[in-house]
């Protein structure tokens, strides 16, 4: 087997920091093994840049929403970033939440952090879903 | 954790066997998306750069390419900038600033797959409004 580059470990490493954090509901145990300062954030929800801020805002939801959970649909890595294209649900029922993330790895560790996100209709133009 | 994920594991020997498609092509083809087709307003070229059915994700429109040209020549031109890309095998991940998506500024993640000339075969996007204000002090670029 070939040798793994950079950009296979950065996305290992990511998809393993958003599993950890979300799916097995330790985002502080995450946050302290994969983010580092600045952790710059752009999502305008977060209340600051740093792992604090990523914190607080995922610790937020798990109160709101119990059942959250995420399904990673795709993952690329290309120099240091690696994007991701999420189905979040906040329960069952909820037909969820298309998300795409984009993270930037310097030296193994997330240092920024930009994403959008999209609630998923009940019905499609083109009757495929949005994953 | 192998439940939640599909394939993100995708390694570089299985992109590659799966699709050969060169990055100078796949470069090629999101630089007339976005420069000569949405900024340009150069709707005609969209057949163009696309391959088979044009598989169609975003909800608001069916699959091909007719829908989306009629937009772009009604808006006369979609403004947009670029803002960052991530290409890995055949999919492409575009960060995009959309001046006036429906009437807002919105942020947007563009999602391509593409064939082995380089040509889009499926669409996928994420589109949200900017908001007013942020909790934080960035941008959402």
């Amino acid at each position: 087997m070939a040798t793994r580059t950079v950009e296979e470990k950065n996305k290992e490493l990511v998809v393993e920091f958003y599993e950890l954090a979300i799916n097995q509901r330790k985002p502080a145990e995450s946050a302290a093994k994969y983010i580092e300062h600045p952790y710059t954030q752009h999502n305008p929800e977060v209340p600051h840049n740093g792992p604090a801020g990523f914190i607080q805002f995922i610790e937020a939801m798990f109160k709101k929403h119990p059942g959250l959970k995420v399904v990673i649909h795709k993952a690329v890595a290309n120099e240091n970033f690696v994007a991701l294209h999420v189905h979040l649900m906040r329960d069952e029922s909820d037909p969820g939440i298309a998300v795409a993330e984009f993270f930037r790895i310097e030296n193994g560790k997330i240092v920024e952090h930009w994403d959008v996100m999209q609630p998923v209709p009940g019905k499609t133009a083109s009757g495929n879903s949005m994953f | 954790m192998e439940s939640a994920l599909e394939s993100p594991f995708r390694t570089q020997e299985e992109a590659m066997s799966k699709s050969p498609v060169e990055r100078a092509l796949i470069e090629r083809t999101l630089k007339i998306i976005y420069d000569q087709i949405f900024n340009g307003g150069r709707a005609e070229l969209l057949p163009t750069i696309v391959a088979g059915p044009y598989i169609q994700h975003n909800p608001l429109f069916p699959n091909g390419t007719e829908q989306l040209v009629g937009y772009i020549r009604q808006a006369k031109s979609v403004p947009c900038e670029v803002k960052r890309v991530a290409v890995e095998g055949d999919l492409a991940f575009v960060h995009v600033r959309y001046l006036n998506w429906a009437g807002k500024e919105t942020a947007g993640v563009d999602i391509f797959r593409f064939d082995v000339d380089g040509k889009i075969v499926e669409h996928w996007d994420v589109l949200q409004p900017v908001p007013e204000t942020a909790n934080n002090p960035n941008t959402m670029f």
